[in-house]
């Protein structure tokens, strides 16, 4: 990967921001931008700018215009416009010909190059090689609450109902949880396969005032089946709950003995680095799209809803952010609906919860709130084949 | 038989008919693509009287101006190139009068504010107040996703000199919209 020994110049700024830099250039960028506030400003301003210079309120046609330029016409009256293309020569034959053999080889490589990003999502190795580290991982949340990585590939469709609104973060209490990840056959015995806490606490980070989410599990990995234990600290804001920073570790990962993902949100996108102990490192910078908001994590998650006021027709749309090293892996689209209330028989004691249904690109799911405080108890997702058991992520003690 | 109405037209037909100066075509084009030009002519001129004047001046000539369009790439885009044309040259063939709205009178700039760019009275202000030829490269780059090298085919200037004109734009909204840089 090149280095900037310099900050990059305007343009390449500008080509970053505006997503348009190639892959080589595009990587050297976000490095920089990691260690530079100057440059990740001037990124973040042009982004901001051009998002509002587009919601500014704009006149109409009207239709006095139309009416003009028909009577005119109808008078005889003619203008000569100056054209795109009428300035320009006509391109030679040969001109063309190149065109289109470029233009075919170009979308080849391209179709080529799409097939083979599918492909190493869907049947990465377990010992693959950096590029396909961020194919198989399966935090708390991300296993339960949603489906997998694999649709995540491209960004996926924009939610169909409005952003969850009215959050307010001050609403939550300082709450540690016990919570556990189950399979239950079709005969109702149940294996333990994962087990953990999450705790949430008020803190400050750089001044302001914050949510502080300390999230530690030991889970079996979906690829040996041997123990790994994840772990993540995430910051958000008190307010509104955006995302400020986050750390997740993992251990072991794949190949490695560990792996480290520091993520910071800034403005609309987040910055960050990947660390393994087996020396691959990688920094990126990825956008979040305003239309997918609003965001959270992992982490967050049991907890959010606590942060809103549910009721029978509620719903609304959240964007979990994954790992982001890899541009498959930013955002997780979900919209999330009551659809009644039940009393819930949990290891915890009985509870009063919303039922919801949380749809994903790729299917869906249940998911049981507390009532009082709005407290995610239990996930359940059933297998594919219907009667075959289900596997559930359920609150243990509180 | 009765003729289809032109609503019910493939984009194609519909351009077919606008070429024989068909009324019914052009006011067919007029509500699929008038709104979308008419914003980008606004934008550029900075007046709504102007822009409607331009709006005016590329329908009055369109069917005419259709017969050169090859159908390659997609009409709207088309129209908004022919568009910016007549904008750009009616700015150069004279001075714009710029309207200010009412509730868009400059603000002093205020380093208690870490940004302007949530109030788009200040930004549409901000905008209004570039010079014209770091306006039109703004507009064109960062509004409508035009590439350096199609605005300088536009503004008849290198692309280095859009690139350029672009970076002064953002550093004066910079200015204008986060004071405290």
């Amino acid at each position: 990967m090149r280095r900037f020994l310099f900050h990059p110049s305007a343009a390449a700024l500008g080509r970053f921001a505006h997503g348009e830099a190639s892959p080589p250039d595009a990587s050297s960028t976000a490095a920089h931008l990691l260690t530079c506030p100057r440059c990740r400003t001037a990124v973040e301003f042009q982004r901001d700018v051009s998002a509002a210079a587009k919601r500014v309120d704009v006149p109409s046609a009207p239709p006095s215009v139309l009416a003009r330029v028909l009577a005119e016409r109808a008078e005889g009256v003619r203008a000569i416009l100056p054209t795109a293309d009428s300035h320009r020569r006509a391109p030679t034959p040969m001109i063309r010909v190149a065109a289109v053999v470029l233009l075919a080889i170009t979308g080849a490589a391209l179709a080529i190059r799409a097939v083979d990003d599918r492909q190493s999502v869907a049947t990465a190795p377990a010992d693959a090689g950096a590029d396909s580290l961020f194919t198989l991982h399966d935090l708390f949340v991300s296993a339960g609450f949603l489906p997998g990585t694999a649709y995540a590939s491209e960004l996926p469709a924009r939610p169909a109902v409005p952003p969850i609104s009215g959050i307010d973060g001050t609403r939550l209490r300082p709450t540690r949880v016990m919570f556990e990840s189950r399979w239950v056959d079709s005969t109702g015995r149940i294996t333990v396969d994962g087990q953990g806490r999450t705790e949430l606490s008020p803190a400050t980070y750089q001044g302001m005032a914050a949510w502080r989410i300390d999230y530690h599990a030991t889970m079996r990995a979906p690829e040996d089946g041997g123990l790994r234990v994840e772990a993540e600290t995430l910051w958000v804001r008190r307010d509104n709950l955006a995302p400020l920073a986050r750390s997740v570790h993992v251990s072991p990962y794949l190949r490695f003995s560990q792996i480290t993902i520091r993520q910071r949100f800034t403005g609309d996108s987040v910055f960050g680095d990947m660390n393994t102990d087996g020396g691959v490192h990688r920094a990126f910078a990825q956008r979040l799209p305003s239309a997918y908001g609003p965001y959270t994590t992992d982490a967050l998650a049991p907890f959010f809803l606590g942060a809103v006021e549910l009721g029978p027709s509620w719903r609304g749309s959240i964007s979990i952010v994954g790992w982001a090293v890899r541009s498959y892996d930013v955002l997780y689209s979900s919209t999330l609906e009551v659809t009644g209330t039940e009393r819930v028989a949990l290891p915890a004691g009985p509870c009063d919860c919303w039922k919801m249904r949380i749809a994903t690109a790729a299917g869906t799911r249940s998911y049981w709130v507390r009532k009082s405080d709005g407290l995610g108890m239990r996930v359940r997702v059933d297998a594919a084949q219907p009667g075959k058991g289900f596997r559930e992520f359920i609150i243990t003690d509180r | 038989m009765p003729m289809p109405s032109p609503s019910s037209l493939s984009q194609s037909e519909l351009v077919a008919r606008a070429r024989q100066a068909s009324p019914e075509a052009l006011a067919e084009l007029y509500a699929r693509h008038a709104n979308a030009l008419m914003a980008l002519a606004y934008r550029l001129t900075g007046s709504t009287a102007d822009a409607e004047d331009v709006l005016h001046d590329v329908f009055l000539g369109l069917p005419e101006a259709l017969r050169r369009y090859d159908e390659q790439g997609a009409l709207e885009s088309w129209l908004k190139r022919v568009t910016a044309r007549v904008a750009l040259t009616r700015l150069r063939r004279r001075g714009r009068s710029r309207e200010v709205a009412i509730d868009a009178g400059p603000e002093p700039a205020d380093s208690r504010n870490a940004t302007r760019l949530n109030d788009l009275v200040a930004v549409r202000a901000a905008i209004d107040a570039l010079p014209e030829s770091l306006r039109a490269v703004f507009v064109l780059r960062e509004i409508e996703g035009y590439s350096h090298a199609e605005i300088s085919d536009l503004l008849e200037i290198s692309p280095a000199a859009s690139e350029v004109r672009l970076h002064r734009a953002l550093k004066a909204l910079r200015r204008t919209l986060v004071p405290s840089t």
